[in-house]
């Protein structure tokens, strides 16, 4: 894959504006969840990727093979979903009890793009935990254990060290953990 | 082990159970804590559920379509954009230039820096010198031309020596001691007023201690016009000349000389030869008969008619080499009394392009001169700026390289 990027990423530079939709393509599903995760709701997700993918395109010449295209495009994609949230002042993540006062949720339960993502309850409310970790917490969390990234892709998309990326992770998983135990009336864990 | 740092301990595993890091014998040992330790045992379900229902969470999320189109529609956009730019950022290179070269033009001309036309000043100097050198070309002797003039021709740029070979320079310059050299010079002036400028020719000739031997003028409404020949004395002709024109606007001026004999052909040892003979004929006369002597009366009359026709031309020959002649031809300035009734819009919008476009053709001729004048400092600035682009250049690719390596 990463052969593939490489040429269509040639390509691109050399002026095909068709290899970089191609390339782009490949990634965009990932970069979308990824945006859905870090923004506060679907309409932010969509702005973000937009944005990431013109950012991508203008960045391509300075590209320089040192990571994965993958890591380049995911790191850039998560800086533009930084960037929004701290833009909107979102700075830490609001109480899960806030953010059910408002009825807010990360799915539409009316869109059926959506719906299959969260096939149960319990994933349901553990994408609402998710939302509640602080954004440096959430990113590491999301990457690592719903992503799949290894520590070292993380740290590389995250621009910092392996050793950040542990304790972040660790201490994501501790606050979820604390979470899902306050609530397990709330999320309906009680059998689980 | 205590129960509290068994519990530590356990917490300290959590995260290598969830990454799948543990071994086997590991694992057993968690769970052998956790039938003893509610608290852990809880911890370790709760991460089981993170292990287990957040991995692959999002492999099926699909990017909703009108968000594609949504980036897609941007890329295309910036796409457009930066070939705008290019062709943009081009055009605005060449409109500064030319907004540059349109204004040093009008700097130069206004300041009267622009080199001049190389006939206006120097046209006299270079019909001579064609003069000369087609005359050499030709085999054709031309000879008496000041040495000055035949061995220089000044340009408004350069100066270079017609320096003939030994053979052409003795063509040349082959009789300069000989005193039968015959000097004229036609001058084309422009005149603001034909009737006072003859005037002045005829001052001027007065007081050069010459005189007007031809004197035509036309009178028309396309413009008046006039031909003054002056005969002037040989040595005195360059200075007539140069005050010749101060009269009015110099158009031309052309100088010629030509060796009398090839003119005159001889004509003094013809003359001679006639009036020998015509002695000898008188001589013959007084020992003829009536008979011959009629004949003879008939052929000394024939004599004496050439001799007359020879005195006559060593006359002009030697008036041609005493006073050079010089024409000076008088060109008005056109008048353009044209009633509306008599001009028809279009002679009208014709004139006016026509005077347009030779304007804007001497503009354009300046604009070249004026490329050439600044040339040196467009340069020089241009190698400048280069390099302060290039610098900054490097300065942005160094910091946009950290900000890169930042965020890898």
């Amino acid at each position: 894959m990463q052969r593939d990027d490489d040429r269509l990423v040639n390509l691109a530079l050399d002026g095909d504006s068709r290899a970089f939709e191609i390339l782009m393509e490949k990634h965009e599903a990932k970069m979308y969840a990824v945006a859905l995760r870090m923004c506060k709701n679907r309409e932010d997700a969509q702005d973000c990727l937009q944005d990431a993918m013109l950012r991508i395109y203008k960045a391509l010449p300075s590209f320089k093979g040192q990571s994965s295209f993958s890591t380049w495009a995911y790191r850039i994609t998560m800086n533009t979903c930084l960037d929004d949230l701290r833009r909107k002042k979102v700075r830490q993540a609001q109480s899960l009890d806030q953010m059910l006062e408002i009825g807010w949720s990360p799915v539409d339960e009316n869109n059926s793009t959506e719906r299959h993502i969260e096939n149960s309850e319990l994933k349901r409310n553990l994408s609402k935990a998710i939302q509640t970790l602080p954004e440096e917490m959430r990113a590491a969390v999301v990457l690592r254990d719903v992503q799949g990234f290894s520590y070292e892709e993380i740290a590389s998309i995250l621009s910092t060290n392996v050793g950040t990326v542990k304790s972040r992770i660790s201490r994501g998983r501790e606050k979820l953990r604390e979470i899902l135990s306050k609530n397990q009336e709330l999320f309906g864990m009680t059998n689980v | 082990m205590g129960d509290e740092k068994m519990c530590e301990k356990i917490r300290s595993m959590l995260d290598d159970y969830v990454d799948d890091l543990l071994t086997p014998e590991e694992i057993e040992f968690m769970k052998a804590h956790a039938e003893k330790c509610e608290r852990c045992a809880e911890e370790i379900r709760l991460s089981d559920i993170i292990k287990n229902e957040l991995k692959g969470m999002d492999d099926h999320v699909i990017v909703p379509l009108q968000a594609q189109a949504a980036w897609r529609n941007a890329v295309k956009k910036e796409i457009r954009n930066k070939k705008f730019k290019k062709v943009y950022k081009a055009l605005s290179s060449v409109a500064a230039a030319l907004i540059v070269l349109v204004g040093a033009t009008f700097a130069l001309r206004s300041n009267d820096l622009l080199p001049k036309d190389i006939v206006d000043e120097y046209n006299y100097t270079s019909s001579l010198a064609v003069v000369a050198v087609s005359a050499a070309e030709d085999g054709v002797t031309a000879y008496g031309m000041p040495d000055e003039m035949i061995r220089t021709r000044s340009t408004a740029n350069e100066r270079f020596v017609i320096e003939a070979d030994g053979e052409a320079d003795d063509m040349i310059v082959g009789d300069l001691e000989s005193e039968n050299i015959i000097k004229s010079c036609d001058i084309v002036l422009e005149s603001d007023s034909v009737e006072s400028d003859i005037q002045s020719i005829y001052d001027l000739t007065e007081e050069y201690e010459g005189y007007v031997s031809e004197d035509i003028r036309n009178y028309s409404e396309s413009g008046d016009h006039a031909d003054i020949v002056s005969r002037i004395p040989v040595d005195l002709m360059d200075d007539y000349i140069s005050a010749a024109e101060n009269i009015g606007c110099t158009v031309s001026i052309s100088r010629f000389s030509q060796n009398a004999d090839e003119i005159y052909y001889d004509i003094d040892s013809r003359l001679e030869s006639k009036r020998l003979l015509a002695e000898e004929m008188n001589a013959r006369i007084k020992d003829a008969d009536e008979e011959t002597l009629l004949l003879m009366n008939e052929e000394i009359s024939k004599v004496y008619a050439e001799i007359d026709t020879l005195t006559r031309l060593a006359n002009t020959r030697d008036n041609d080499l005493m006073y050079a002649k010089v024409r000076i031809t008088l060109l008005g300035s056109k008048s353009e009394i044209v009633t509306p009734s008599e001009s028809t819009l279009a002679d009208r919008s014709a004139q006016g392009f026509k005077a347009s476009f030779s304007a804007i053709c001497d503009f354009l001729k300046d604009m070249v001169v004026s490329l050439a004048v600044i040339a040196p400092a467009a340069i020089l600035i241009g190698v400048v700026a280069l390099i302060v682009l290039f610098t900054v250049k490097s300065v942005k690719k160094n910091k946009n390289d950290k900000k890169e390596d930042g965020d890898e």
